[in-house]
């Protein structure tokens, strides 16, 4: 078995500088998220967990095999100018950060990352940083700026609610006025706020769905489309828990809204959200061949999501 | 339109031709900088050996010359993105109006031009050439303390840390000849050095990105006031030496603040219409024998340099027994702000409107806190907002 014994030295040891590659990445990552990580909702940790996690894997995946082994050093003008064009890009995002206002860190930590993947690029070559380059971003770029997404979001998935509960709510006796966020239903007012949003919702809904595209499909466009499913899964969820929540409160009266039952819709909202989302799966049938390795890092190039 | 025709007419004289024509370009690159860095190194104290550097980078240039008298058959891409490069830096200091950026943009045009001309092993070797070059700048050393300072390691002053680059500038001269001598020397193409110029522009990019020029509401102090709270003020009269530094001011004024227990501050204020007038106080303090670095945490936690609303920057300076703890900031009618960078941004942005210094300093010699005095100043001060 001499053969076999050297053919996996060389492939392990070909894995050591992707791996320390993927262990710096992760690294900078978390050292760059160090002041928000503590504060950050659990689901935004799953999210930088899950980034961080296929980062490594594709990595040390990626670098397996002898033919890849050692060419780090010799692989052309091709990678150079790539590292090149990503970091003259982390160049421009810095440069351009003190004129971006409240865009100013999230551009910043794009610079971080493309210098990264700069750097990846110019030591691994080209292939790797289309493996991860998707989590990267997700570590880096998109985890530290989803408080803010979601402050943006907040008032359009609130009036999206409360304009779908209102409309369902009209079919039934009794007169209904939407206000901004707020249902007139007969004496009652409902009033959708921010923690009613459904910001929760997508917030828990991101990761479960990453996951479920990751293990169910190849190639960076059909798990995208699918990842797009997202929103009418938590649109819908989160009009069905409104319209509870203000039946609820019509049958039984408003002091129900500020008691466990309320509760227990949010969690009930979140459950439905996930079934809905993996339901509607039918529409996108899975590309991944059953039982592969998920987000292996054998697949195709596009296979970056 | 090739360059060998070129080339070939130049060498039919050996190879002194070429290297003539690479020291045209520096002159002529740096030309337009000159008055500047003369003026400089004639009246700040801080700049006064800066000619030393030029000798050295100068000396260095031809004993490569001198040692490699290598050509090429025709020009080296890789000096092209160097050149570029150069270019870039230089037409970003025409823009921002950062005299600075030009002359660093001269001495790297240079550079590039004996890339080109010479091939990459001269250009290699060159490398320490371009480095004492910056070094021989005006301004440089004070940004290099100040760099230093914010690393919260041992206060080096000004000359030291120019003194240090140098010598390291020239090891790496060493190595590089070296490794040429034993024909290891890299042969980098031009997409290798495309990459490295990137990634050094990204880094540089990256110090913005997390130390941005900051800008804050307009401030100032109410002047026709000379008593306040149990301070009293009274007029100083400048030196001649800081006569000459605010040459091109329309007012330099200098006023003492002293309380009855024998407390003093130093309150400068300069007002211009040109930026290039108003320098970052640590090149004066600098040139003056004063060690700039931070402050500790504690002090800062415990005697806080609160003021309104605006973009400021704190002082900590030592020299000798002395202590100097002072704050400074940059107002126009509009905004204030903290740099000179935020300053010359700000002039492009805003052109034609007046800029004021206020520099507000405590120094104690007595072992006792000029923090805690600047921050009771503070505290009382009649601001204008």
């Amino acid at each position: 078995m001499p053969q076999r014994s050297g053919s996996r030295s060389a492939g392990g040891g070909a894995r050591w500088p992707a791996l320390a590659a993927g262990l710096l990445l992760v690294g900078a990552g978390v050292l760059l998220q160090t002041a928000g990580i503590a504060d950050a909702a659990l689901a935004h940790l799953i999210l930088a967990m899950t980034a961080a996690a296929l980062i490594l894997h594709r990595l040390r995946a990626g670098s397996g095999g002898p033919e890849q082994a050692g060419s780090g050093g010799r692989l052309g003008p091709g990678a150079a100018w790539l590292a090149a064009f990503l970091a003259a890009l982390a160049a421009v995002s810095g440069f351009l950060s003190p004129l971006g206002g409240a865009l100013r860190p999230a551009l910043a930590d794009l610079a971080v990352a493309l210098l990264a993947l700069s750097l990846l690029t110019r030591v691994l070559g080209p292939r790797p940083l289309l493996q991860v380059l998707v989590p990267v971003l997700v570590l880096y770029v998109l985890v530290p700026v989803l408080p803010l997404l979601e402050a943006a979001l907040s008032y359009p998935l609130r009036r999206l609610s409360a304009v779908l509960a209102a409309g369902l709510l009209s079919l039934g006796p009794g007169q209904v006025v939407l206000s901004g966020t707020e249902i007139a239903w007969g004496d009652l007012r409902v009033s959708v706020t921010s923690a009613c949003s459904g910001l929760t919702l997508l917030q828990n809904l991101i990761w479960v769905a990453w996951w479920t595209v990751l293990l169910r499909h190849r190639g960076f466009a059909a798990r995208f489309a699918h990842m797009l499913l997202v929103l009418p899964a938590v649109v819908a969820a989160n009009t069905v828990r409104v319209l509870a929540l203000a039946l609820m409160a019509g049958i039984y009266g408003e002091h129900t809204l500020s008691g466990p039952a309320h509760g227990v819709i949010g969690w009930l909202a979140v459950v439905l959200a996930a079934l809905l989302y993996l339901g509607m799966e039918h529409l996108f049938p899975a590309t991944a061949a059953r039982g592969s390795a998920p987000a292996s890092g054998a697949g195709p190039a596009s296979d970056t999501a | 339109m090739s360059a060998r025709p070129l080339l070939l007419h130049l060498d039919a004289q050996g190879v002194w031709l070429r290297q003539g024509l690479v020291m045209l370009v520096l002159v002529a690159a740096l030309a337009p900088s000159l008055d500047w860095v003369l003026a400089a190194w004639r009246g700040s104290p801080l700049d006064t050996w800066g000619w030393l550097y030029l000798v050295l980078a100068l000396a260095w240039g031809a004993l490569v010359l001198d040692l490699v008298r290598a050509r090429t058959a025709s020009l080296d891409p890789a000096g092209w993105p160097l050149l570029i490069a150069s270019l870039l830096i230089g037409l970003a200091g025409l823009v921002l109006d950062l005299r600075i950026a030009q002359s660093a943009a001269a001495l790297g045009v240079a550079w590039a031009a004996s890339w080109l001309l010479l091939g990459r092993a001269v250009g290699l070797l060159l490398l320490p050439s371009p480095v004492l070059g910056v070094l021989s700048l005006p301004t440089v050393g004070y940004g290099l303390e100040r760099a230093w300072a914010q690393t919260g390691a041992m206060p080096i002053g000004a000359f030291a840390l120019k003194a240090l680059l140098a010598v390291g500038a020239l090891a790496l001269g060493a190595i590089l000849l070296w490794l040429y001598r034993r024909d290891r020397l890299a042969h980098p193409g031009p997409a290798q050095v495309s990459c490295l110029l990137a990634a050094v522009t990204a880094l540089a990019g990256l110090l913005v990105a997390f130390n941005p020029p900051a800008f804050g509401a307009p401030l100032a102090l109410d002047e026709q006031r000379w008593a306040f709270g149990p301070w009293y003020g009274a007029e100083i009269p400048t030196s001649p030496s800081e006569q000459r530094l605010y040459a091109g001011s329309r007012r330099l004024s200098k006023r003492l603040y002293a309380t009855r227990d024998g407390k003093q501050v130093s309150v400068l204020i300069v007002d211009s219409d040109d930026v290039h007038d108003l320098h970052a106080p640590e090149y004066c303090l600098s040139g003056s024998g004063w060690v700039i670095g931070d402050a500790p945490d504690a002090a800062r936690a415990a005697e806080p340099l609160a003021l309104p609303e605006a973009a400021s920057a704190e002082l900590d300076g030592r020299r000798g027994p002395q202590r100097l703890a002072g704050v400074y900031w940059y107002s126009s009618p509009s905004r204030s702000t903290a740099d000179l960078a935020g300053l010359r941004l700000q002039s492009r942005l805003a052109p034609g409107e007046p800029f004021s210094l206020y520099m507000i300093s405590a120094v104690d010699a007595g072992g006792g806190s000029p923090r805690r005095t600047l921050s009771a100043f503070l505290r009382d001060a009649p601001w204008v907002r």
